[in-house]
């Protein structure tokens, strides 16, 4: 049918010679074109979705693609930290770029980048584990072991996606499955306590199917701690202390976590995946191309490094978009060692005058000789490492996003709120002794349960410093909507004059809203 | 020349094949003639003119010179129903001119099987009208002359290579009604009176000779092609059409015009020169403009179709010079033929070829500098000062000044004051050199040219620079009736781009780069000074420095060849058998020294891409064509089938870790060695086929398909059928219009068409959900491979098809004025376009599915105008166009979400137009905290705009709120939200406009080319950046007017670092009337005259000067309001300094201005 013409002019021309020679070329140049098979074209770069999910290596495939959507700039090469630090009383952004600078100050415009790399990114995510759990099933698995775990880690970084979503927006859609048809992009928001009860199921089916730990070859997959951690994490942010509880509790009972001797080793490429460690995002110059993860599907040369190191870093080593603030270096100075020393901990996490401070290879006091009262940012930089500056933007110090400190910390502060404050003040001097500060837990058990509160606000902050956990303690201890604590919070940190109700959680992001109309805005924007 | 306007060829519905049928009865003459004549009222011929013989009668005479014989019944009928009668019953034609017929003579008549001389004789007895049948077909009435003896003057008309001319006019000069015309040998024979003095000959393609008769019987005559008036035949798509018969709507291009206009780019060239058309570009080297035909009409490539010599090729590289002819297939039916890619228009270009004749060698060559004329007005060092530490206090909380800016600082700066637009804007060249060598034999012709284009920017530093080798042979052979040729071009271009971060917009970078940096800085390690974080806290690259360190670079060699051959079995049907192939192959080059450009711009690690690629597309076409005249019915037909391929490969290598002195090769890279590259591979098989049919000059027929199957769609989509149909009524050559119609009209022609064409142009292998594997983790520091689903597909996805409506009317006048109006109406459908879903999905904006989603109609009036006239030694032409546009969305795809494009600052929405402008209305500044407080108190939420609002600020007007459930109710709601925005104008112009005119006198010539468009707003994105009143770079010197408590009285807000107002955010504050109306070139010419040229044996010598966009006219107070940034869709009124149409991957930052030029031109033939 498709050849008919040719066929045509064929049967016209048979009479002359010329006309054959000619014609037989034709023909010949274009009978490829009549075959079936000459529209049938496949993609040679990249394999369709019919042929996958045959193997078992497909199903670890596309459960470690979902680990790599944490590599990206929304996620946790850049954005999320800024967004989980920059907003607490412990970091200010001096940053001339007003995405950032803006985060900070909960000035942020509704059609800010930040929102809505966030929100893609960890969404991403979502889609991910969605992709993982929805057709592992397909796939005939010899090791059952294996099938367990990679379930596992894909409803447990599930999980970790949804709680780091629902933490920066509050009202988020709730998606538990794989896109089969165009309808299901748009959803609605779910109840907070609806995503709240899929995080918990996900930590907790997660933490049944997880192996305790891995060989080296898989060393920083989600383990059974981490998903007991996060979920016990996940009840305290809920006020559940007495389930929060019995899961650090069921960590410690793992018995393989402990707390590293050196504070500073939570923060180096030295030392990384170390018993304190939970659950860590495997950075590494090492592997990887060197082309950034910005916001596109990811290609071959893609880095695995993070930009946190170079956006914290002070200048002139790094962009200083981050500095701490001159609070929590005084509130690191409230209490000396027991040697006199300042905490070792602000030293590890803060650079600031003190004798013998070098950075980057050079002194503190010749580079900022011009301003002797400068603080900058330590914590996952490089500054130890030999390199010169973070310029290159690539940084291979892992990420950590759940420390056995927190564990303690988190568990100490349920037992405050369950009424066991001796329990509590134990904890608390176990964190502090690593610091070697004076053993206090005699005159903590003696504190109210407020008192403790404050307490441990101040033992948190010291600990997790410019770890990103400061906001979100301040949020679910509810400061923001006590005028006293925000008052407090605009001396320690002048951003939070610019506070606004409802700007605890960003807002959704505007082209979110402009796509999707089942949505509706925050509060507050 | 009023030669044609009184006479036409008659006739009328008649049907050569269906007469036959029917065999003539046996009787003669039944009756005999009744004639009634009324009044001998002889009619005086005024005319000067004879008989006119319409090309078409060139038949091929019939094999018997029988005689037809007529069956015939008329009662009272006029002599021209009488000839009609016979027509129809007969294959005779009459040619005759209405002034000599008796107009009040009625006949009657019936008779039975009686020859048509017979019938003739009898019925024309007492008008004084002789007839003679020409060819055994044409019976030439003429005027019987009476009395006089006469002469019997014959001979034979050739044209200027001796071809006899069929169906010339012969006649007495000043006694029109006596004439015959020639036959196919072109002999004539014709009888005058003794004392007839000149005969003149004359045909429509050439031009009319008067010659003495003296006695002479025999009186042969050569004509020459008449140049002015010669049909002008029209390249449609797989074959020609006389310009006259044209049915669907196509433009051409003088290409005499492009010529004048220096460029590496003939779209460039076409600017303001078709209606319809609208070319967008910047001044750049080597910049490939953005072109729409009739509009945006689909969301995908807007580019349309460009056949080169009849390869699919692109045609930014091709070499002005070598262009013969460019047409602009605008209409469904004119680009019917090209199916599934045509929806976006087709333009064809063919290049010269060689002529009969002797060998010719033209040079053309020019030299120009370009400079930057316009400039935005920033601030100077203390100006700049002042209004950064003011923005620094305003804040909350305050900023510390920078101690570049602190008086009370060591590092204050005081003696710097730099014009960043001064320093980084310089003079470019442009300079074009082309030789072409043509000629050859009836057997073999040629056309051989070289080319050299060298193009350097305005602006300082590396880039971007432009440089063209081209090199071209075309040539024909014919050997009976084979007929054989080739069209191969190769060129080489060598690119430079500017270089800045990434792709970064470098032209605003050098606006608000700080005053208070010098440019140059011998202590730093690049010699460029270079903004310190603390110190200045301005961004500012020193974008004069990023040009000189960075390298970037492409160098590409392109191919587009076309071999054919062509074997005519009879006259009328041919085969055509056409080989096309184009190839680009690239490598793209990009070198990053280690450098320090300060704070945010220190590379400590030397980094190469070496990018290469490669594309091609080739072609096999089969065509058959058929041409043939039958009677009045006259056929053009072409059959088809094709089948077309591309394919595109690429790979990208990277290294790091050079050391000085750098070998920027692959090898000395020591670290981040990695390679990747990727394939694509697309068909196309196709079927198409084309009638034009005419019946007697008067009725005109184009009906076209084609079947399109692509390899981009799911195998139940594939193939996609294209039809199209188009009328012509050519009304100045019916009968009836003849005493209608005032002489000075020389053309009235109706046309309407319909036609539905196709658009594939999406990535390849989009219908299939893939999986990325590239999704790699990392464990125990080891890559750990990660495969999985990033995007979604959509498999059912199909062609994209646009329903294009035309109607058009031409019309001619006193033969030196044309005009042509049209009205099209496209609507696309199915419009292939990337919804953009929501990124709860996770899916990239970018990356969202092409789905068969939108659905958008242009419509739009076209006008066109052409004027040319000669009066002794002066001459002048004018061709001027207008065209409207109405671009309005119908639909959007997946529930009708609106596209928000560039900032936010546009919004495309169902039942308005692409790209609209959209964002808040200013409602004046806020003069103190009470009125802010007012507000706020009456807001729900307790602030009416934002927390730090302050006096000041802008005020924006509060248009828009919700109710509960969350709908727009289109009341104030007392707050200010993103339900606030609001439509602020239209990026699209409503008018199009161009002339082009040019007077010769004696020895010189001017002409003028003159373009603009009106009815738009653009974005100045790039005085945005300067007048946002935040920030550590420069202001622009609008911002002394700022308000301060002191200073009130203005409409500029105050400085604030952070704007935490938003006072810049996408408002109407930006956008400004993006009418203009440039000359963009003005050129006088001076040719030498014939004897100094003869001295020095050449043909020709011409000098000019040009000087290129010398006046703009506009109100916009950016660079230049001819600009074409990155998409040209939905940002289209967005001007950040952007480049369109990137070529290939090439790593090159932002677009420059249209420079302007002065040049200096040689032409020359020997």
């Amino acid at each position: 049918m498709r050849c008919r013409c040719i066929a045509l002019a064929n049967s016209k021309l048979k009479a002359m010679n010329i006309k054959k020679i000619l014609l037989t070329t034709a023909v010949g140049l274009s009978f490829t074109s009549c075959g079936k098979k000459y529209l049938e074209l496949t993609n040679p770069n990249q394999q369709t979705t019919a042929t996958f999910w045959k193997t078992e290596n497909d199903a670890v495939m596309a459960v470690n693609a979902a680990y790599q959507s944490l590599y990206y700039d929304g996620t946790f090469m850049r954005f999320a930290q800024c967004a989980l630090d920059f907003r607490a009383d412990d970091v200010v952004s001096p940053s001339p770029w007003d995405v950032l600078a803006n985060t900070a100050s909960f000035k942020s415009f509704n059609n800010s980048i930040m929102q809505q790399w966030l929100w893609i990114a960890f969404y991403g995510g979502v889609t991910r584990a969605n992709f993982v759990l929805d057709n592992i099933d397909k796939v005939p698995f010899k090791d059952q072991n294996l099938y367990n775990r990679l379930k596992g880690e894909a409803l447990f970084l599930r999980g970790l996606d949804y709680f780091y979503l629902i933490n920066f927006f509050n009202n988020i859609p709730l998606i538990t499955k794989f896109y089969e048809t165009s309808a299901e992009y748009f959803p609605s928001q779910a109840s907070s306590q609806d995503v709240w009860a899929q995080i918990y199921q996900d930590f907790d089916q997660a933490s049944q199917l997880l192996p305790v730990s891995y060989g080296a070859a898989d060393l920083g997959r989600a383990t059974k701690g981490a998903a007991l951690g996060f979920l016990g994490k996940s009840y305290l942010f809920n006020q559940k202390f007495d389930l929060a509880a019995a899961k650090f509790k069921d960590v410690m009972n793992l018995g393989v976590y402990d707390l590293v001797p050196d504070y500073g080793d939570n923060f180096t490429e030295a030392n990384e995946n170390n018993k304190e460690s939970l659950f860590e995002i495997q950075f590494s110059r090492d592997v990887g191309g060197t082309t950034l993860g910005w916001v596109e599907s990811p290609g071959s040369d893609w880095s695995k490094t993070t930009a946190r190191a170079v956006t914290f870093g002070p200048a002139p080593f790094g962009w200083g978009d981050a500095a701490p603030s001159q609070w929590i270096v005084d509130e690191y100075k409230k209490e000396k060692t027991k040697t006199g020393d300042d905490d070792p901990r602000l030293r590890a996490t803060i650079y600031y005058n003190y004798p013998g401070c070098k950075l980057y290879g050079q002194s503190f006091q010749t580079v900022y000789a011009a301003n002797l009262n400068f603080i900058g940012v330590k914590k996952y930089g490089n500054g130890d490492s030999g390199r010169p500056d973070e310029k290159d933007w690539r940084s291979g110090v892992n990420e950590r996003l759940m420390r056995y400190a927190d564990i303690l910390m988190m568990y100490a502060e349920c037992e405050n709120e369950l009424g066991n404050t001796a329990e509590c003040a134990k904890y608390i001097q176990r964190i502090r002794n690593r610091a070697n500060l004076p053993d206090r837990e005699a005159e903590f058990a003696a504190l109210s349960k407020e008192q403790m509160r404050d307490r441990i606000a101040h033992e948190r902050a010291l600990e997790f410093a410019l770890e990103g956990h400061r906001f979100d303690d301040i949020r679910r201890w509810g400061w923001l909507q006590n005028p006293t604590k925000l008052t407090e919070l605009k001396t320690h940190d002048p951003e939070f004059n610019n506070y606004v109700p409802g700007r605890e959680y960003f807002s959704i992001p505007q082209a979110e809203i402009d796509v999707n109309k089942n949505l509706k805005q925050n509060a507050g924007y | 020349m009023q030669v044609q306007s009184c006479f036409y060829y008659s006739s009328l519905n008649f049907s050569k094949g269906m007469k036959k049928n029917h065999p003539p009865l046996a009787d003669p003459f039944l009756y005999t003639v009744l004639r009634t004549c009324s009044t001998k009222a002889v009619r005086i011929m005024k005319l000067t003119t004879a008989l006119l013989i319409i090309g078409c009668l060139h038949v091929s005479a019939k094999g018997l010179s029988q005689e037809e014989k007529v069956t015939l019944s008329l009662k009272d009928a006029s002599i021209p129903q009488f000839f009609r009668s016979i027509e129809k019953k007969t294959d005779y034609r009459f040619a005759y001119s209405n002034d000599i017929l008796p107009r009040d003579f009625l006949i009657t008549i019936s008779v039975k099987d009686s020859p048509v001389s017979a019938v003739l004789r009898t019925a024309l007895h007492e008008t004084g009208l002789k007839f003679d049948v020409v060819n055994n077909e044409v019976i030439v009435i003429s005027k019987e002359i009476s009395g006089i003896a006469a002469l019997s003057v014959s001979g034979t008309v050739t044209n200027e290579t001796g071809m006899p001319l069929q169906g010339v006019s012969v006649y007495i000069k000043g006694e029109s009604s006596v004439g015959t015309i020639t036959n196919e040998k072109g002999f004539y024979r014709l009888e005058v009176p003794q004392s007839t003095s000149v005969l003149v000959f004359s045909s429509v393609d050439m031009q009319t000779a008067e010659v003495p008769v003296a006695g002479k019987t025999e009186i042969n005559v050569v004509l020459k092609k008449n140049i002015s008036e010669q049909e002008e035949v029209v390249i449609i798509g797989y074959g020609t059409q006389k310009k006259k018969d044209l049915t669907g709507s196509i433009s051409t291009i003088d290409p005499k015009t492009l010529n004048k206009i220096a460029t590496n780019d003939p779209l460039k060239a076409m600017q303001g020169q078709v209606a319809g058309v609208s070319v967008t570009s910047g001044g750049q080297p080597g910049a490939a403009p953005a072109i729409k035909i009739r509009g945006i009409g689909t969301f995908s490539n807007n580019n349309p179709l460009f056949i080169i010599d009849g390869v699919q090729a692109p045609v930014n590289d091709l070499v002005i010079a070598d262009i013969e002819s460019i047409q602009v297939l605008k209409d469904g039916s004119a680009a019917a033929i090209y199916g599934s890619r045509a929806a976006n228009g087709v333009i064809i270009i063919t290049t010269k070829r060689g002529k009969t004749g002797k060998f010719r060698l033209d040079y053309n060559g020019y030299y120009g500098v370009q400079n930057i004329v316009k400039r935005y007005d920033v601030a100077n060092t203390q100006q700049y000062q002042t209004l950064v530490n003011e923005a620094s206090a305003n804040a909350e909380p305050a900023q510390l000044i920078k101690p570049a800016n602190d008086p009370s600082s060591p590092l204050f700066v005081k003696n710097v004051n730099t014009d960043w637009q001064k320093e980084a804007f310089k003079t470019g060249n442009i300079q074009e050199h082309t030789i072409g060598l043509s000629g050859g034999t009836d057997a073999a012709k040629y056309y051989v040219s070289v080319n050299y284009f060298d193009h350097t920017g305005t602006v300082e530093g590396k880039g971007p620079s432009y440089k063209r080798y081209s090199f071209r042979v075309n040539t024909d052979f014919k050997q009976g009736r084979f007929k054989f040729g080739e069209s191969f071009n190769y060129a080489k271009i060598d690119q430079r781009f500017m270089t800045f971060l990434h792709t970064g917009n470098i032209l605003g970078y050098i606006v608000n780069a700080i005053p208070t940096l010098p440019v140059y800085d011998s202590t730093t390690r690049d010699g460029y000074s270079s903004a310190s974080q603390t110190i200045h806290g301005s961004y500012t690259a020193n974008p004069i420095g990023f040009n000189n360190v960075l390298d970037s670079k492409t160098e590409r060699f392109r191919f587009i060849g076309n071999a054919y051959g062509e074997f005519e079995f009879t006259k009328w049907l041919k085969y055509k058998l056409s080989l096309g192939y184009e190839r680009t192959d690239w490598r793209d080059f990009y070198f990053e020294p280690i450098h320090d450009l300060g704070w945010f711009y220190i590379n400590n690690i030397a980094k190469l891409n070496d990018w290469r690629g490669s594309g091609n597309t080739g072609t096999i076409e089969n065509t058959l064509s058929f041409d043939k005249t039958f009677g009045r019915h006259s056929i053009t037909a072409v059959a088809g089938q094709s089948v077309l391929e591309s394919n595109l490969s690429r790979t990208f290598a990277h290294a790091e870790g050079f050391s000085q002195p750098y070998f920027p090769v692959l090898s000395n890279g020591t670290s981040g060695i990695s390679v990747t590259g990727d394939e694509y591979k697309s068909r196309l098989s196709s079927y198409f086929g084309r009638v034009n049919y005419s019946y007697d000059d008067r009725y005109l027929l184009t009906a076209t398909i084609r079947r399109d199957g692509s390899s981009r769609f799911a195998p139940q989509n594939r193939w996609g059928n294209f039809p199209s149909l188009a009328l012509g009524w050519k009304l100045h050559n019916e009968h009836f219009m003849q005493s209608l119609l005032p002489s000075y009209i020389n053309q009235i022609k109706l046309r309407a068409s319909y036609g539905e064409l196709g658009n594939q142009e999406i990535g390849d292998y989009q219908y299939q959900a893939y999986i990325n594997s590239y999704a790699h983790a990392v464990f125990g520091n080891q890559l750990a491979l990660g495969a999985t689903q990033t995007t979604f597909a959509v498999p059912d996805i199909k062609w994209e098809s646009r329903i294009s409506k035309n109607i058009g009317i031409d019309l001619e006048f006193f033969h030196k004025l044309n005009f042509s109006a049209e009205y099209f109406e496209n609507t696309g459908k199915d419009i292939l376009l990337r919804v953009q879903i929501p990124g709860s999905t996770g899916v990239y904006p970018d990356e969202s599915p092409i789905v068969n989603g939108a659905s958008v109609k242009n419509t739009g009036f076209e006008f066109q105008l052409g004027y040319n006239d000669k009066k002794g030694s002066f001459s002048y032409s004018i061709n001027a166009n207008v065209s409207t546009l109405k671009n309005e969305v119908l639909s959007l795809g997946y529930g009708n979400n609106p596209i928000y494009g560039y900032g936010n600052m546009t919004k495309t929405e169902v039942g308005r137009e692409v790209g609209e402008l959209y964002g808040f209305v200013i409602d004046g500044i806020f003069q103190s905290q009470a009125e802010i407080d007012g507000l706020n108190a009456k807001s729900p939420i307790g602030r009416y705009q934002e927390a730090l609002t302050r006096p000041g600020d802008y005020r924006f007007k509060d248009i828009n709120g919700r109710d509960a459930s969350g709908k727009l109710t289109g009341q104030p709601d007392g707050k200010i939200d993103d339900d606030d925005r609001t439509y602020l104008g239209s990026a699209i112009p409503k008018l199009y406009y161009g002339v082009n005119a040019s007077v010769s006198y004696k020895q010189f010539d001017l002409s003028v080319v003159a373009s603009g468009v009106s009815g738009n707003k653009i974005f100045n994105a790039i005085r945005a950046g300067i007048e946002s009143g935040a920030g550590w770079d420069n202001y622009s010197t609008r911002m002394l007017d700022r308000w301060t408590p002191a200073h009130t009285n203005t409409n500029v807000p105050r400085v604030v670092m952070y704007d935490p107002n938003g006072n810049g955010r996408a408002s109407a504050r930006w956008l400004e009337n993006g009418s203009f109306l440039r000359i963009t070139t003005l050129q006088v010419g001076y040719t030498l005259p014939q004897q100094i040229l003869r001295k020095a044996h050449l043909s020709n010598i011409r000098v000019y000067a040009t000087a290129q966009n010398l006046i703009t006219i506009t109100k916009y107070t950016g660079f230049d309001p001819d600009f074409a940034n990155n998409n040209g869709l939905f940002d289209r009124a967005i001007d950040n300094g952007l480049y369109p149409n990137r070529p290939f991957t090439a790593n090159e930052a932002g677009g420059l201005p249209n420079p302007r030029s002065f040049l200096f031109g040689v032409q020359l033939g020997l």
